[in-house]
């Protein structure tokens, strides 16, 4: 923004801030104005009912979520569960192209080797902006069935799934196919959107893209019909894998 | 952000015309504000995240100088540009400087009603860009030439036969392809594919802004928020000055409150937070980030006793919760910014002469005021309003010559009582059972859905003299 430009805002917006604000507080509620809201310092109350405590209990609870949005959720015990998965869903897509997170990121050893194993092909993740490349690279993303990718940290109380983009890990692998396989791991859960952002605020900075993904992709625009996949993807399944080690965000 | 030149009237009159789009706007706001309430009810200390929330906006307002100034920073430091639009003119130049400086053609839109505000898609157009709604609803608006006629729902007002013709007119659909809802999302998804994949311009709005970390926070359930800023060369963010939150934890109570308000889901599908453009080591994104701030008007309403409205999240529960919003559908308003709180944003932002008649399209019930999640008191800046269309000379010759008659009557004690007297005389020439079946000239339009009650035929004042002096004055 140019330096005319920034004083000119500040002059209006100062000058108007100058002038106080009206109303002083809500009408009948208890809400205090301005800076000194001395109760609203304070985070807000955790939002759930029955707050789950134990993270079993927010297993149970996101599971529970999850599937009331149509997503499905699995137990993993090694990569072969994993790698078979994906080759069923891919298979049940017609497409044997995958777009994957990298092993480093996924917490996974070995899993790009499995999936290739049954016959699929992970694509190169990247999508130039400049050269002939990028004609090719959309192509071949756009013509894979199934993204796998981690997840940072789940959401117990809406059975969200939060990824963080970053090296190895292409925001298009939860989003460009019909099918989003996520591995997510018991430890790395919480229990809602503001716990985490009160939290873990430095996440929203550790990458260009945080983004919390809360079941398919949906729209009720038509007669409020509701209808999945629209542009997201149409199915999401949650792979519960105990046995592997979760990366940090900014690990590739 | 005008969407009609028919005057008021009008519009209310052919939108109530329309058994169809009446249906429609009933049966939806009727379940949304249902799924809003169980939404409510699920989520513990709702009632205190309100509370907060409001605060938010009201900590942000205060001191929006600040907190606008640290989120240009911010943007900056991470690569990001960002531009502050005084005007509308101001951000049209702005974006369109910026297709013509990187030579983009193509630009796939998500939902963004500050682009609506300022008529982007219009200025692109002419500028030979082809500009692609990406949100299904404003999608078909697009191919029908049409105006969204909810903040939320762009086409409520069509039925699914009307999406069919659309898509087999416009679109280039087989029959098959309209066959049902499914069928028709899937092709709309097809086609847009194409779009996206295409394009090297993304327009996206923004829900929140976030001062300290210069972040951008879209919500959609489509995804195509998230496709618009990932896949094209350049991303363009268009923000309003007012819609900015302090931190990430601020932002976290906005989101538990707006897709709860709106659409009764814990939280739309994707939360996106984009923090700067593509990161070196990164596989995809945009290379460039824009963000236009828009004023248009705002900076004028800020302070001032209407300053509230800009607290306003954009979830559409009070569109949903109004009586004349569900008896008239968004059209009849004329504006981009309909419902009650389209009733004082488009004055506030247009000036009263623009837009003098949506607040008097108000019962006063203040259903919207109970519903909005930062309880903004919509009513009280109505009555506001009108006060300011009197002042501004914008009331309708009979009403302010009346309100004239009757100021002079009423003040004079002798001159009310004889007129009292009078009307009660004529009325009960007129009345039947205690009832006018009739009135003349403007009252008239009450009494051609409904009756009158007849006045009494003696005063009360009348009638308390009477008794003091039959009583001698004793109770």
């Amino acid at each position: 923004m140019t330096p005319g430009q920034r004083a000119r805002m500040q002059e209006l917006l100062g000058a108007a801030v100058k002038r106080g604000l009206f109303p002083s507080s809500a009408p009948g509620a208890h809400g205090a104005h301005g800076a000194h809201g001395a109760a609203g310092a304070a985070a807000p109350a955790a939002a759930s009912p029955a707050r789950a405590t134990g993270e079993a209990d927010r297993l149970v609870r996101f599971r529970a979520e999850l599937t009331a949005l149509a997503g499905t959720v699995h137990e993993a015990d090694g990569v072969e569960a994993i790698a078979d998965l994906v080759a069923e869903l891919a298979r049940a897509e017609g497409s044997p192209r995958v777009i994957a997170w990298s092993e480093g990121a996924l917490g996974v050893p070995g899993l790009h080797a499995s999936i290739a194993a049954r016959g699929l092909e992970i694509v190169p993740p990247d999508v130039d902006h400049d050269g002939r490349s990028r004609q090719e690279q959309l192509d071949r993303l756009a013509s894979a069935s199934v993204g796998v990718t981690g997840a940072d940290v789940i959401l117990a109380d809406t059975g969200s799934i939060v990824v963080l983009s970053g090296p190895g890990r292409p925001r298009l692998a939860s989003l460009l196919t019909p099918v989003h396989v996520a591995l997510v791991h018991p430890d790395r859960i919480v229990g809602s959107i503001s716990e985490l952002l009160a939290t873990r605020p430095e996440l929203v900075s550790a990458g260009s893209n945080l983004v919390a993904i809360t079941g398919p992709s949906r729209t009720a625009d038509i007669e409020h019909t509701l209808s999945r996949g629209v542009h997201g993807p149409r199915e999401v399944h949650a792979v519960v894998c105990r046995f592997a080690a979760a990366a940090g965000p900014g690990e590739p | 952000m005008h969407t009609s030149a028919l005057p008021f009237y009008r519009r209310i009159d052919d939108a109530l015309a329309n058994p169809q789009v009446r249906r429609a706007v009933l049966h939806t706001a009727t379940r949304a504000m249902a799924s809003r309430a169980a939404a409510l009810d699920r989520l513990q200390g709702a009632d205190a995240l309100r509370d907060e929330a409001r605060r938010i906006r009201a900590r942000t307002l205060a001191e929006l100088d600040r907190h606008l100034d640290r989120f240009v920073t911010e943007v900056e430091a991470l690569g990001g540009h960002v531009c502050y639009a005084e005007t509308a003119q101001d951000a049209l130049a702005y974006v369109r400087g910026v297709v013509r400086a990187r030579g983009l053609r193509v630009a796939v839109k998500s939902k963004s009603m500050i682009s609506e505000e300022i008529e982007l898609n219009e200025a692109l157009e002419a500028d030979g860009v082809e500009v692609i709604e990406t949100d299904l609803g404003e999608y078909v608006i697009q191919l029908d030439r049409d105006r969204p006629s909810h903040i939320v729902a762009p086409i409520l007002h069509k039925s699914k036969e009307d999406v069919a013709r659309t898509f087999l007119a416009k679109a280039g659909a087989t029959a098959e392809d309209v066959t049902d809802v499914p069928h028709m999302t899937q092709f709309a998804r097809r086609v847009l594919r194409q779009g996206f994949l295409r394009a090297d311009l993304g327009i996206s709005g923004v829900n929140f802004g976030v001062a300290e970390t210069g972040s951008v926070c879209i919500c959609t359930n489509e995804g195509n928020g998230r496709l618009t800023t990932t896949l094209p060369r350049v991303h363009i963010a268009m923000m309003g000055i007012e819609r900015l939150v302090p931190s990430p934890r601020d932002l976290g109570v906005m989101l538990e409150v707006l897709a709860r308000s709106g659409t009764g889901q814990s939280l739309t599908v994707y939360s996106n937070i984009l923090t700067g453009p593509r990161r070196p080591g990164e596989h995809d994104g945009p290379e460039e980030l824009h963000v236009v701030l828009v004023d248009n008007g705002r900076s004028r309403v800020l302070g001032t006793d209407l300053a509230e409205i800009l607290y306003c999240i954009r979830c559409g529960a009070c569109l949903y919760a109004c009586p004349v919003y569900q008896q008239l559908g968004g059209h009849a308003y004329g504006s981009i910014y309909s419902g009650p709180v389209g009733a004082v944003l488009s004055p506030a932002l247009a000036g009263i002469h623009d837009f003098h008649d949506l607040p008097h399209a108000s019962s006063l019930c203040g259903a919207c005021r109970e519903v909005c999640p930062v309880r903004i008191d919509i009513p009280r800046m109505l009555l506001r309003l009108r006060e300011q269309g009197v002042a501004a000379g914008e009331s309708p010759m009979w009403i302010a010559l009346g309100m004239k008659v009757f100021g002079w009557i009423a003040s004079r004690p002798a001159a009310f009582r004889t007129a009292g007297a009078a009307a009660g005389r004529l009325a009960g020439l007129a009345a039947r059972d205690g009832w006018l079946g009739r009135m003349p000239g403007h009252a008239g339009a009450w009494t051609r859905t409904r009756d009158f009650p007849a006045p009494a035929a003696e005063s009360f004042t009348a009638r308390w003299k009477k008794r003091q002096r039959r009583t001698g004055g004793r109770a």
